[in-house]
């Protein structure tokens, strides 16, 4: 994959600021379709007092609307949509995104107490998990650091209502890894 | 001891598989009385870090009276790369050792592990005396009589709930999958669904999930609308449960009882049931909230329940690795499902609820009606 292929990560991490920013844990989420986005999702367990409200599952949600409202079949969809996240999807997020077939995953860090890409167990690619879907194919590790920076903010369990200081550094790695992606620019999130 | 319709415990395997077996150096002792003095020479040069479930010395009964054997050592704790074959060849190195009392070199085999249940620890003794305590709750679980003949008919009926919720599902042209969330303390059904992955846009929305954020909403939250779909019930959140107490949400909360649903439900969503304290956890994970959050939520309500903590799911299959993991996150406290799947994760493909490296375990039953349970995949009922 190429520099141009990851300009949507650099976007899960400020998407991910704006959950922290709202006491969820900081993690965002993309899903690209041919080059459009028609998924966005970040983390509101907390805000809908329901453990699975993680960042993919409310980007599938927001796709699975798409492919209603555009009248597509969602298993072509699917099986021609990447997703973003800032960290490892854990094992139900990787069990959800291989019952829809999903084709690939680019991610920032291991999720090393939840991940369902290889750190707990390998659903995305397991062929135990199957369910007749093809594996997904997994880009571990794109710009882990920033997002084990960020996941610190959170279980430093610092005041996430608190202005982060953080922004200027993702503004650092777009300048460094990501000279298309303008962060300086305020995301709509809503 | 296991039944028809006793709930059959799926339990991790280090419980139920066979014992292992390694060698180790051993000799018997030809004079009784070096015995002491053998077991703490032996024991300062080669200390069973690595064994110390076994017994140094073995007893055996012979014709001619006990006979003794003592464990030397393990083989990786000597240097020789070859096999040793005499007694000398395992003291080369120590010229001082007293071998008086020693016979000849023998290998022997020796549980690798310390015995979890009684029926390990009776194979184990096959070969080897070791140390074993016996867990009285898990010996209960392996022998059907974990719970009690009262018990069993309430989970029956709380599964015929599931049942009944699934037929309806069916009735909706949706699938027949029922789940069931009780709090097993104040015997409160919190929320019950079916399936509606194929008769919603999500395929995601399997029995498992939709319960789960029905009981968000039992607690205030919630995330999907879903609520108004028929058959699904759930409790009414009460002021407890709400971060800022607002009766409105109360009066405007839809919801509908299951038909196996007994007298005492009908009332639920007026009566204010005991609420547990909140159980927080320290460590975090996406399903905890920042301290500060935390404590906001606290100074306002006293006690409010906190996800699934202490609950218990009753659901007619097996759920899929998605619905386990997701029941982890939960915090669900026991889990009770009828038929198995081939992709299930609680048991079939996956045992996600003692998986190494997750943060909460959960005690998982199978087997619950599990005719009926059946029956609703195959369509036959």
């Amino acid at each position: 994959m190429g520099p141009k292929a990851l300009y949507p990560l650099g976007w899960t991490f400020r998407m991910a600021t704006t959950a922290l920013q709202q006491g969820e844990v900081p993690v965002g989420c993309l899903l690209v379709h041919k080059g459009e986005i028609i998924g966005r999702g970040k983390n509101g367990v907390n805000c809908s007092k329901n453990a699975t409200r993680h960042a993919e599952m409310l980007a599938i949600e927001e796709a699975l609307d798409w492919c209603k409202n555009d009248n597509l079949d969602k298993d072509a969809v699917f099986s021609e949509t990447d997703l973003y996240v800032n960290v490892e999807p854990c094992v139900m997020c990787a069990g959800a995104l291989r019952l829809l077939g999903i084709r690939r995953v680019v991610y920032g860090c291991q999720n090393e107490r939840f991940g369902g890409c290889g750190s707990i167990l390998n659903v995305a690619s397991d062929q135990r998990s199957g369910h007749g879907q093809p594996i997904i194919q997994c880009v571990p590790g794109v710009f882990a650091d920033t997002s084990v920076q960020l996941l610190k903010e959170f279980y430093k369990g610092q005041n996430p209502n608190a202005p982060n200081p953080k922004i200027k550094r993702f503004q650092d790695v777009s300048q460094t890894s990501l000279p298309v992606l303008d962060v300086s620019q305020p995301v709509d999130l809503t | 001891m296991q039944g028809k319709n006793i709930p059959v415990p799926v339990l991790n395997d280090v419980f139920t598989k066979p014992i292992s077996l390694v060698t180790v150096y051993s000799a018997e002792i030809t004079d009784k009385k070096e015995t002491s003095r053998l077991i703490k020479q032996l024991g300062e040069l080669f200390p069973l870090t690595s064994l110390s479930h076994v017994k140094r010395v073995k007893s055996s009964e012979k014709i001619e009276g006990k006979q003794l054997q003592i464990i030397l050592c393990t083989p990786d704790q000597l240097e020789n790369d070859a096999p040793c074959t005499n007694i000398d060849e395992i003291f080369c190195t120590l010229p001082d050792f007293n071998k008086s009392g020693l016979g000849k070199l023998t290998c022997s085999k020796v549980p690798e592990y310390q015995p979890k249940t009684r029926a390990q620890f009776i194979e184990a003794q096959k070969y080897w005396p070791t140390a074993f305590h016996e867990d009285k709750e898990l010996s209960r679980l392996l022998d059907g009589t974990f719970f009690s003949k009262t018990e069993v008919e309430r989970i029956n009926s709380y599964m015929n709930t599931a049942l009944s919720i699934a037929r309806r599902g069916g009735k909706e042209g949706a699938l027949s999958i029922g789940a069931v969330i009780v709090n097993p303390d104040s015997r409160d059904i919190i929320a019950s669904c079916y399936d509606i992955r194929q008769v919603s846009s999500n395929p995601l929305r399997h029995a498992v999930m939709v319960c789960i954020d029905l009981v968000a909403r039992s607690q205030g939250g919630g995330a999907w609308n879903i609520h108004n779909t028929p058959g699904f019930y759930w409790k009414s959140p009460t002021c407890e449960a709400l971060i800022k107490p607002d009766s409105s949400s109360r009066e405007t909360a839809h919801h509908e009882c299951p038909e196996a649903e007994s007298s005492t439900n009908e009332t639920g969503n007026t009566r204010h049931s005991p609420q547990k304290s909140t159980a927080l956890v320290d460590d975090a994970d996406q399903s905890n909230e920042p301290k500060n959050l935390k404590r906001k939520h606290n100074d306002e309500v006293q006690t409010s329940s906190y996800l699934c903590t202490g609950l218990e799911l009753y659901v007619t299959q097996e759920p899929c690795v998605m619905c386990s993991m997701a029941l982890v996150h939960s915090r669900i406290q026991r889990v009770f499902y009828g038929s198995p799947h081939p992709d299930g994760a609680l048991g079939s493909r996956y045992n996600i609820h003692y998986q190494p490296g997750l943060n909460h375990h959960f005690q998982v039953f199978k087997g619950v009606l599990e005719e009926e349970c059946k029956q609703l995949v195959t369509g036959v009922t």
